[in-house]
């Protein structure tokens, strides 16, 4: 057994916790040769001794002070947490606004307000989706084919320029036959008149003379395809 | 003694209150440990806390092949460990003698004031000691000298062998014993 033999089995000597019953120390090597060459080496009987000291204080350092507070701090947690578990997914937000409030309420109180307003809310939702609240009827063009204009694709029309050839009655509307005409198009298209298959309405038409704006709303339908052409203002749309 | 896995029973069956009597019985060991591998009271409170939380968390997990106290100090380790990583222990280290008074409580009516500042600047220095070891270490130095667990229970814990356990102690001891033989030579 030599010096570096033993300084290397020291510690197994010093910390190994079955030392007193057993004989083996570590790698084959032998406890009670380790203690006899620390019979007869003072320096390894000194390196002996300081790991020895080194076990002993840190045998005899004390446990540290639990603060007092921490395990009151550790259980409330532990009942928050479990509040927490208790309430369902969708009770979180309300349980948030609660605790902004400084609400308490049980957690079963809580899931079920929750629960009932998520109620309230999807049924109101449906309502509006599925059955929509009947509409007054209305009146000219867009109550006349209003399943129809619910697909219009509106775009400018070509008859962009109207021009008034008419004379404005008192009330500030124009005679029908001499009303508007347009330009590029058949002559006095919105009188209503039929040309070959095509029967031709005017529902509406009026010349603002102060601001000289033009308000016009008629449609044609062609009888043979039941093709319908609709002008509201400048616009022209074909359904 | 109701023993813990009683309260296990009732935690797992949703009775918060069976957990707590849990942390009754073992936030100090758990405190002791994080104190020991963190180097200060704040950290070892956080960390504690943690560990408790985690375990109510995970309580539905616990196989029973072990007992809870093995349980907990795997999962206050592993807390520890991410502590360490996070390498915020480091800024707040504890010096001041006034902080170590505070941790150590009043001083016992048996103690003089020289034996309690002795006491004191031995236990400040040997946590600085440990503090400078390596994780792994200062693990095993902590179940086995401060926690007073055998290297079986140790290896359960850390989940290694007893051969593992003991390498690592004899290698902390050396580590230690270089750090330390100032003080008591």
């Amino acid at each position: 057994m030599n010096c570096e033999q033993t300084l290397n089995n020291l510690p197994h000597l010093v910390v190994a916790e079955d030392a007193r019953t057993t004989d083996a120390v570590s790698g084959g090597v032998s406890r009670r040769a380790v203690l006899e060459h620390l019979r007869t080496c003072q320096e390894c009987q000194r390196e002996y001794e300081a790991l020895w000291n080194t076990a002993s204080m840190l045998e005899s350092v004390d446990e540290p002070a639990t603060p007092p507070e921490l395990a009151a701090n550790i259980q409330q947690c532990i009942r928050e947490l479990h509040h927490q578990k208790q309430l369902a997914f969708f009770a979180n937000p309300l349980a948030w606004c609660l605790d902004r409030l400084k609400l308490d309420l049980s957690p079963r109180l809580v899931n079920a307000t929750a629960l009932l307003f998520f109620l309230v809310a999807s049924g109101f939702i449906m309502k509006l989706a599925f059955f929509p609240n009947p509409q007054e009827p209305e009146s000219g063009l867009i109550a006349m084919k209003k399943t129809v204009l619910q697909n219009i694709k509106i775009s400018t029309s070509p008859w962009a320029g109207l021009k008034d050839v008419g004379t404005p009655a008192e009330d500030g509307r124009m005679s029908q036959p001499s009303v508007i005409a347009a330009e590029n198009a058949y002559n006095h298209f919105f009188s209503p008149t039929s040309i070959g298959s095509r029967a031709w309405h005017t529902d509406y038409a009026e010349v603002n003379r102060q601001t000289g704006q033009t308000s016009v709303a008629g449609y044609v339908q062609d009888a043979a395809s039941e093709k319908l052409t609709v002008f509201w203002n400048q616009i022209k749309t074909e359904l | 003694m109701i023993p813990d896995d009683v309260y296990v029973h009732q935690t797992v069956e949703g009775d918060a209150e069976a957990f707590n009597e849990l942390v009754n019985r073992h936030h100090s060991k758990i405190y002791g440990l994080a104190y020991r591998m963190l180097g200060n009271p704040d950290d070892a409170a956080d960390a504690t806390q943690e560990t408790f939380l985690e375990a109510y968390k995970s309580v539905k997990s616990f196989q029973f092949q072990s007992q809870f106290g093995t349980w907990l100090y795997r999962i206050g380790i592993n807390t520890c460990q991410q502590y360490i990583r996070k390498s915020q222990s480091n800024e707040r280290k504890l010096t001041a003698y006034t902080r170590e008074a505070e941790i150590h409580g009043p001083a016992s009516e048996n103690d003089s004031p020289e034996r309690m500042l002795i006491k004191t600047e031995q236990s400040e220095m040997i946590q600085g000691a440990i503090d400078r070891l390596p994780p792994k270490q200062r693990e095993v130095v902590t179940l086995y000298y401060m926690q007073h667990l055998k290297y079986r229970e140790i290896a359960e814990i850390l989940e290694c062998s007893e051969g593992t356990v003991a390498s690592r102690l004899n290698q902390a001891l050396k580590n230690l014993k270089r750090k330390l033989s100032k003080y008591y030579l």
